[in-house]
């Protein structure tokens, strides 16, 4: 079986174009949630998204293909073998505007499928790709499934593209599920009321080690686990007891071969939202020393990127492994009990060389991924 | 690599069932809709409220995958084994997505047709019926055959990841501008695969990139062909 490394790791965020402005805002408590003004809020739960300001909507296109563009120039030349897994859960929706109910003819851009085709063509590899759509935990499973294919030797490089954009119809949805905050997100906060959304786009190129040598390409860190697991519970809110998250925990630890207790440090989902925060608190009580572990959210600072959420937090946690710093959790006032010691609002060192990190979404799906490296 | 095929369900415009069990629809004036003819009762036994509020993207995949359960013999909150999910789509939920957008645009966003406007779903609604809680993915692919799905399936019973996977494919009817680059059935096929069954329809073995059925020595292109092929056969 191969080992699995990450080559390239790249992402735009409400905090600027690329890893580096979105480490060092997160190291300076930086806030990229702002008042959306691409659409009318005014009859919705709140104002607020993470906004990448830089992306104005252009003629009859979507903002998903602007954002592709923008991560694909960071990206630079792709050999031409490389696995593509796209990861998006509403792609070009922003384009359903023409469609209002009546049977009419849509067209193909709207499936999720040509944003794929898309990349696929603007970096001209040989195979045409496919998107994997899991709700928010789409991307940490795109990456899941591309370790896959690496450790099996299915597959010697593997591309994962996750992007998601703030569009009225994904706004609209969770204003009326009444998932959404008021104020910007305040994960983990003991008054905290929803989620904000925010968009985003994250690469995470894998290859074995032996392709990354023949291509010279560096080793930024490893991906030694990873689990999926359902909770069997709820469409729109997870069990409260985290079932699901703790298999996909321990069946991420059982292939990376270490106990849960050997985790000291976890990029969480933390949405803001009260029964997620609730679920991951009990997850960690049940299965980590609360000691000897740290933990953070991003989604205070940027918004929750919903499919490509996962994809920029485990590029993010290449960062924080090669810095050896886990990144602060801004949006709290107070923290909810049992998460004090645990969550803050400073940088702190990383304990060791490896970061656990999970997502998880509608229907009950929890994915986690564990990163050695640094 | 290798898996055995020991159930297969379907939900179709012109049927519904598994190999021992078809429920055929009559024909009707125009296209049918699927939703129309799914009764919770065909499909399932006990009471599920949130069947009657699923879309019919939903209602025809959650119908597939009930019938092939049936046809592998896998019981509802079957602990002993741990079942994935993989599905394959090229629509998507997008027909759903028009559904909610309309109520958006009447500024009377409805939460409950929200709620379904994510490709997967089904599966969720599947898992929390049948207390499946495996690994669960939708694959969007143009013009689907249902191939990568069926070979991630094969790698999760080679790699020892689950004792049996659910695979398969759902489209909604819906109608393309650009009808001649898209050839789309609309329903529901899903097929399980496990491992080493006392009884199955047949060995498929994944050599990437092709998947070849044992029994013939044939190489599968098709999910819906390769079903009407060993839908005939007994296990």
């Amino acid at each position: 079986m191969n080992s699995v490394y990450i080559t390239q790791a790249k992402v735009i965020t409400a905090l600027g174009p690329d890893l580096e402005s979105l480490y060092a805002g997160l190291m300076d408590q930086k806030s990229g949630i702002q008042p959306v003004t691409r659409f009318d809020t005014q009859s919705y739960a709140g104002p607020y998204a993470g906004i990448i300001e830089s992306l104005e909507p252009e003629n009859e296109s979507s903002l998903i293909v602007q954002l592709a563009d923008m991560l694909l120039e960071q990206l630079g030349d792709i050999n031409k073998d490389t696995f593509l897994i796209t990861a998006s859960t509403k792609a070009g929706i922003d384009r359903l505007d023409g469609c209002n109910g009546r049977s009419e003819a849509v067209s193909k851009n709207l499936l999720l499928s040509s944003l794929t085709g898309y990349i696929a063509r603007k970096t001209r590899l040989k195979h045409k790709g496919i998107n994997i759509n899991s709700a928010c935990a789409s991307s940490t499973i795109a990456i899941a499934k591309g370790a896959s294919l690496i450790e099996s030797g299915s597959a010697d490089s593997v591309l994962i593209c996750c992007m998601d954009t703030v569009s009225q119809f994904v706004f609209s949805g969770f204003s009326c599920l009444g998932a959404m905050s008021d104020t910007p997100a305040r994960p983990f906060d003991k008054d905290r009321n929803g989620l904000t959304l925010g968009e985003g786009a994250a690469a995470v190129m894998l290859m074995n080690r032996q392709k990354a040598k023949e291509l010279g390409k560096p080793c930024l860190a490893q991906i030694t686990g990873w689990g999926i697991a359902g909770d069997a519970s709820h469409l729109t809110a997870p069990a409260k007891d985290g079932c699901g998250l703790k298999l996909a925990i321990k069946k991420a630890c059982g292939k990376a071969g270490i106990k849960t207790d050997d985790i000291h440090a976890i990029n969480t989902h933390g949405t803001g939202t009260v029964y997620n925060d609730a679920m991951e608190i009990n997850v960690i009580h049940d299965l980590f020393d609360c000691n000897k572990i740290a933990a953070n959210s991003i989604k205070g600072a940027i918004g929750h990127t919903l499919g490509a959420a996962g994809g920029i937090e485990t590029a993010l946690c290449v960062k924080m492994l090669e810095q050896q710093m886990m990144t602060p959790t801004i949006g709290f006032c107070d923290l909810e009990k049992g998460i004090e010691t645990i969550i803050s609002q400073n940088a702190r060192a990383l304990m060791d060389h490896r970061i656990l990190t999970t997502n998880s979404g509608f229907g009950g799906i929890n994915a986690a991924i564990i990163l050695e490296g640094g | 690599m290798d898996a055995c095929i020991t159930g297969i369900g379907w939900a179709l415009k012109d049927s519904m069932g598994y190999p021992t069990r078809v429920h055929k629809f009559v024909p009707e004036k125009g296209l049918p809709h699927i939703k129309r003819k799914i009764k919770r009762k065909d499909v399932i036994d006990q009471s599920y409220k949130p069947f009657g509020r699923m879309d019919a993207f939903s209602k025809q995949g959650f119908a597939a995958i009930s019938f092939a359960l049936n046809d592998a013999g896998i019981k509802k909150g079957a602990t002993n084994k741990a079942v994935n999910m993989v599905a394959s789509t090229a629509t998507g939920c997008l027909e759903t997505d028009i559904r909610y957008w309309k109520t958006v645009a009447d500024n009377v966003p409805s939460p409950a047709a929200f709620a379904y406007t994510l490709d997967s779903c089904f599966l969720g609604e599947a898992g929390i019926y049948f207390g499946l809680t495996g690994e669960s993915f939708v694959i969007n692919e143009e013009n689907t055959n249902g191939l990568t799905g069926l070979y991630f399936a094969i790698e999760m019973i080679h790699s020892g990841d689950s004792d049996a996977v659910l695979c398969g494919i759902c489209n909604s009817d819906i109608k393309f501008a650009q009808p001649a680059a898209l050839k789309i059935i609309p329903g529901s096929l899903f097929f399980v695969i496990e491992k080493d069954p006392d009884q199955s329809y047949g060995r498929v073995t994944a050599v990437s990139p092709e998947i070849i059925y044992d029994e013939n020595k044939i190489e599968i292109t098709d999910l819906y062909d390769f079903a009407k092929k060993i839908a005939a056969k007994k296990k």
